[in-house]
């Protein structure tokens, strides 16, 4: 069986909630995983995601030198693991940090690299993903002794198989000294959930009509675990950070159901919200263009409907429990 | 000093997108400069307005249009451009093995600059390869830079906008975020100052680029269907509310 390697960024000392949907998939290719870990110490993660199929837990050591920290010793360290190990794939979950290691990895060893897939065939050595903002589905063809993919979050569902797993040592000579030195760092402007992991995302737009009020979506969004985002028109008002952003010229997002509140759908906000499963508009103008995009809507005003769904989520919460 | 700027030319990003045959695209559309490369030129321009003797050069790798694109760039300020030429598209490994190519012709970077991502067939890769190429570092997302001396200071965005700041020696190459400036429209007398700027074209054949180690070939392109059938829920907003906890519940399974 092929063997390909997975790269498992622990943001926050646990996987991304899609890595578990991410590896389901992958061991539907007919290929046994390896996982590299660059930390010290587990928080035991890896069984769990070994319920999913990962095969075997690599972890990764550099002759008494320290860990890898910063994105360009992670990615050599991952590169030469690759290497030394005689494995020829790559993937990980094409979140923030997993793009940019990606890309790192497959600059170190020239391996082509294809970014947000939504399927991969090892056989053919294709992927599928999107380009021209999303406006496109497109098939590519890669070739080259190492080959790197990144999957798009989201996309593919969870499926327990449990397997034994297996857990190994791999020793590396120490890693070139880094050339990029972290002098300062500042915490995030969003407290909440990292975008593109959250399953659900509530985002507002000019319906919101100023700043305040995004704690209306903020306060649904606690009860529903989500994640908070905007259209460009609420960052160009300043009414919150170009974190928040969703399109075209910010982030580009995939959760399983994107709630727009108070934003019309225009071609440059759907090119980063268009892949959700499942879109929800609520917006009053029947005429919106996010009204005929979406799977369901109401002509219901943003600042009913809204609290009114916090209300209701939370008597939902208490009759379960 | 010499900055190195690579701009892409890219479709206007409310142009449809029309496919011709298997795996190509109608080209009667806007094209323009790729958004984040005009933040990277815009800071491009201002690092060298403050170092004396400094040149900044725009290099695209495009078809011949893309002069268009490298016309604006000069009257954004860029000194001179330099155009590789050619027909067809290509991978960001060979891209990025072009571009090496065409500024290795050229002179010796200090700086090389790019943006965080092309906005169309764009892989956000582009930057690291060229590092790799280059044996420089790199840092990608920049919304603050700092020249200093032999060294700089590159702020960059992460997830959830964390902001980390690192420090690298020059030569080094930075791919500028949204966040890094605000690029202006050029002044007419900008735009005319332009013309009389040097564009040098080369041909992509006579670069005689080394076959690289990899590639990516695009197969196939479809246009993206929507297979969404909105349902309008109707109601009180409360039953509305309710409606969509039974669609996260049961539907989406999110909660
Ligand atoms: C190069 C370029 C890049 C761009 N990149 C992006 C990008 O990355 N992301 C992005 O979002 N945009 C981007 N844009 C901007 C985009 O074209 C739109 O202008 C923007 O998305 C509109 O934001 P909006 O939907 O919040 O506002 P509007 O279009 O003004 O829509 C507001 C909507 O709210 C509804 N509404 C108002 N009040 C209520 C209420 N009380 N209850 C319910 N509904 C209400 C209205 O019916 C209306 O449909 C870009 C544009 C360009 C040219
Ligand atoms: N054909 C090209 N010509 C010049 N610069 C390019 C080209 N392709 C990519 N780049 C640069 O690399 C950056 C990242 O591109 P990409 O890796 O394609 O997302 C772009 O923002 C440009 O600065």
């Amino acid at each position: 069986m092929k063997r390909a390697a997975v790269f498992i960024e622990q943001g926050n000392n646990r996987p991304n909630h899609g890595d578990f949907g991410m590896i389901s998939y992958l061991r539907q290719l007919g290929c046994q995983l390896y996982a590299f870990v660059l930390n010290q110490t587990s928080t035991g993660w890896e069984k769990k995601l070994a319920d999913y199929g990962l095969n075997r837990v690599v972890t990764l050591s550099f002759g008494g030198a320290p860990r890898p920290k910063t994105p360009e010793l992670k990615a050599q360290a991952v590169a030469r693991a690759m290497e030394t190990m005689g494995i020829p794939i790559l993937f990980a979950l094409a979140t923030l940090p997993g793009k940019e290691l990606l890309a790192r990895v497959a600059a170190e060893l020239e391996a082509p690299l294809l970014m947000d897939c939504t399927a991969v065939d090892l056989k053919a050595k294709t992927a599928t993903t999107s380009l021209y903002s999303g406006k496109t589905q497109a098939v590519i063809q890669v070739e080259g002794n190492h080959l790197v993919f990144g999957i798009r979050p989201h996309c593919h569902k969870p499926i327990k198989q449990p397997l034994a797993l297996e857990t190994e040592q791999l020793r590396l000579p120490p890693l070139p000294g880094g050339r990029m030195e972290l002098v300062a760092s500042q915490a995030g402007i969003l407290p909440h959930m990292d975008l593109n992991e959250a399953e659900v995302i509530l985002s507002g737009g000019r319906g919101l009509e100023n700043g305040d009020n995004f704690d209306i979506l903020r306060q649904c969004a606690k009860e529903l675990n989500a994640g908070v985002g905007a259209s460009r028109v609420a960052v160009d008002k300043g009414w919150v950070p170009y974190a928040m952003q969703i399109g075209q010229t910010g982030l580009k997002v995939s959760p399983v159901v994107y709630i727009a509140c108070g934003i019309s759908g225009s071609v440059q906000h759907f090119a980063g919200m268009k892949t959700a499963k499942i879109i929800i508009a609520v917006n009053k103008d029947p005429d919106a263009a996010i009204v005929k995009k979406s799977d369901y809507f109401t002509t219901n005003d943003l600042f009913e409907v809204i609290p009114l769904l916090t209300q209701a989520l939370k008597t939902f919460r208490k009759n379960r429990e | 000093m010499k900055i190195y700027v690579c701009v892409k030319q890219v479709p206007d990003s409310a142009a449809s997108i029309r496919i011709r045959g298997e795996n190509r695209i109608h080209e009667d559309l806007t094209f323009v400069m790729n958004p984040c490369d005009e933040h990277a030129l815009t800071e491009a321009v201002v690092i060298s307005e403050t170092f004396k003797g400094c040149e900044t050069i725009a290099v695209c790798l495009g078809r011949p249009r893309a002069r268009e694109t490298l016309m604006s760039a000069m009257a954004m300020g860029a000194n001179r451009s330099i155009l590789i030429e050619s027909e067809t598209d290509h991978d960001s490994i060979t891209t990025a093995r072009a571009l090496k190519k065409a500024i290795d012709l050229d002179g010796t970077p200090d700086l090389i600059f790019t943006g965080k991502e092309a906005m169309d067939t764009g892989g956000m890769q582009t930057m690291f390869r060229l590092a790799a190429l280059y044996r420089m570092p790199v840092v990608t997302n920049a919304v603050d830079v700092r020249v200093d001396g032999k060294e700089v200071l590159v702020t960059s965005e992460a997830e959830q906008g964390v902001r980390c700041t690192w420090k690298m020696k020059l030569p080094c190459v930075v791919s500028a975020g949204k966040g890094l400036n605000s690029p202006g429209y050029p002044t007419l007398r900008q735009i005319m100052t332009a013309r009389k700027k040097k564009m040098e074209i080369i041909a992509f054949g006579d670069l005689d680029l080394e076959k690289p180690m990899g590639g990516a070939t695009l197969l196939k392109l479809e246009p993206w269907v929507e297979k969404r059938e909105a349902t309008w829920l109707q109601g009180a907003s409360s039953e509305i509310a309710d409606q969509l906890v039974t669609i996260l519940h049961h539907r989406a399974k999110v909660i």
